[in-house]
């Protein structure tokens, strides 16, 4: 499985450069979701750029999924600013892409694995959506550098876990996407799935893309992020792995929230 | 053998089947992968109140007061109950079943006001070979509609019916295909009611994508072939009908409900 070739993924139609950088930048600035009288999550303040593969910790119902969905333009009403290269949110919509729980999916839905894939080319097609050559030829690279071609033609419920990732972000990389929002991708998948799911996404963030991944399981954290947000519906740190993943940091994280002066 | 078409009721009929057979079908790919089956037989029910409050405000039924009113009804409810589920209140089905039942039991009081003798037969089973010229124009435009704006559309449909999640995140307009399909499925059914009756009416929308969902992988396909699935049966049953002297509306729905067992028991196993 190893040796993805996501680093070669042409981004032909928007040129050299629009490919990812460092000099983009995620910024999210004093925000609060709220679910009617809930507050989901609050006062939540970073700002990231490219190249990175940033780990969203923490208990279950500590905002990690409000945060993705949030960031991927789905919570309308928040307070707060989150931008992405200087954009709004609703200005980037080609750039970010959202790749939901595969519990969330329905596996029986009548589409392919290049189905699935052409999907992710939508929001370049323009207000009559017409599907152009220069589309053709992104979805191929894209399924080729995750090493799909074996699997175009499948249905997506004969797909095990680790290949329907691997199709998502294939979708994602048609999307040519810069920021990868992944929601509990290691969930289900078995251990040697696992391995070949985070050397993939370390490829992605060393290839110049930002992933920002909820995670629950504390096991191998420094292995798989480089950076971590910890959250317990608000922030309780944000930096390097080996900055602020300590065992103070995580006992904060998983503290019953009544415990958590600061939140 | 096809001496039938001779006469004008069944060239009317004819006509409309093709019409309706295939808005129905092809809208009824979004009904099945959107999983709202139950939603439609529910809808149909909601026509109820809107008719029987039409024929007391007109003081009788006609084709056109008979699609007002059941088009204002359902309207209502439907929409209703997407702005309900929309607010988080409920979820889809629990607001259909409950908006759905109270107009269905308005509808019912309703009747007794209506003067004269009420005969719902036609409006439960539906009688397509009494459709008149009014009703073929309805059909005629009603499908013109839903053809194209589920051509117009296409791809914001299939990543809609995908995950509306997703769909959102890349900018698809997901409450405006929400509101849209309701409405679409809305104007279908009022449509559809003088052929096959509100009973039988929720079957020309899911039965033909539900058979064809065993054969094909693509949502777009299956959207075409199910419209053409359903006026294909609707032609069949109109000869069926009239060479056995049956009714077609049942005729037609039986012949669905045929194909759909046959492609079950033929179909590559999973």
């Amino acid at each position: 499985m190893g040796g993805f070739v996501v680093s070669t993924f042409p981004i032909t139609e928007l040129g050299e450069s629009h490919r990812p950088e460092q000099h983009h930048l995620l910024k999210v600035e004093n925000l609060h979701v709220h679910y009617g009288k809930i507050c989901a999550l609050k006062n939540i303040n970073f700002e990231i750029g490219c190249g990175h593969c940033v780990g969203l910790l923490g208990q279950n119902g500590a905002g990690k999924s409000t945060l993705l969905k949030t960031l991927a333009g789905l919570n309308r009403k928040i307070s707060g600013t989150v931008t992405w290269s200087g954009k709004k949110l609703e200005d980037a919509k080609a750039e970010i892409a959202y790749l939901p729980q595969k519990d969330q999916m329905d596996p029986t839905f009548p589409l392919t694995v290049r189905g699935l894939v052409e999907l992710g080319r939508y929001p370049h097609l323009g207000p009559r959506k017409k599907w152009r050559a220069v589309d053709s030829e992104i979805v191929e690279a894209a399924i080729e550098a995750l090493k799909l071609e074996d699997l175009v033609g499948r249905r997506l419920f004969q797909l095990s876990g680790g290949q329907l990732q691997r199709v998502h972000i294939a979708r994602a990389l048609a999307q040519e996407a810069h920021v990868l929002l992944l929601d509990e991708p290691y969930s289900g998948l078995d251990e040697p799935s696992q391995d070949f799911l985070s050397e993939l996404l370390r490829d992605l963030a060393q290839n110049g893309r930002l992933l920002l991944v909820c995670h629950h399981d504390l096991k191998a954290v420094p292995q798989l992020f480089d950076t971590v947000l910890m959250l317990n519906r608000g922030m309780v740190a944000f930096g390097p792995v080996d900055e602020v993943y300590t065992p103070e940091g995580v006992a904060k994280t998983f503290a019953k929230r009544e415990d958590v002066s600061h939140v | 053998m096809f001496d039938f078409m001779d006469y004008a009721f069944n060239q009317r009929a004819l006509f409309a089947v093709l019409l309706i057979g295939f808005s129905n079908g092809a809208l009824g790919t979004l009904v099945v992968l959107r999983k709202n089956a139950l939603v439609i037989s529910a809808l149909s029910h909601s026509l109820l109140p809107g008719i029987a409050l039409a024929m007391i405000v007109f003081g009788g039924m006609t084709p056109f007061v008979g699609f007002v009113g059941a088009l204002v009804s359902a309207l209502m409810v439907g929409l209703s109950t997407v702005y309900v589920a929309r607010k988080g209140l409920l979820d889809h089905q629990t607001a259909t079943s409950v908006l759905y039942t109270t107009a269905f039991a308005g509808g019912l009081l309703l009747l007794d006001f209506v003067p004269g003798n009420v005969h719902l037969e036609s409006w439960l089973f539906g009688n397509i070979l009494g459709l008149r010229n009014m009703d073929l124009w309805i059909s005629y435009g009603v499908s013109t509609i839903i053809v194209m704006v589920l051509a117009w559309h296409r791809r914001d449909w299939i990543l809609y019916l995908f995950d509306p999640s997703v769909a959102a995140s890349m900018g698809v307009p997901v409450p405006r295909l929400n509101y849209m399909l309701t409405g679409l499925m809305v104007l279908a059914l009022v449509t559809s009611l003088q052929a096959v009756g509100a009973v039988l009416s929720a079957a020309l929308f899911i039965i033909p994508t539900a058979t064809l969902l065993q054969w094909i992988h693509s949502p777009r396909k299956l959207m075409w072939c199910s419209g053409a699935l359903g006026s294909g049966a609707g032609v069949v049953a109109i000869a069926l009908s009239n060479w056995w002297n049956v009714q077609t509306g049942a005729t037609l729905i039986l012949l669905l409900g045929c194909c759909f067992l046959v492609s079950l028991l033929v179909a590559p196993k999973r």
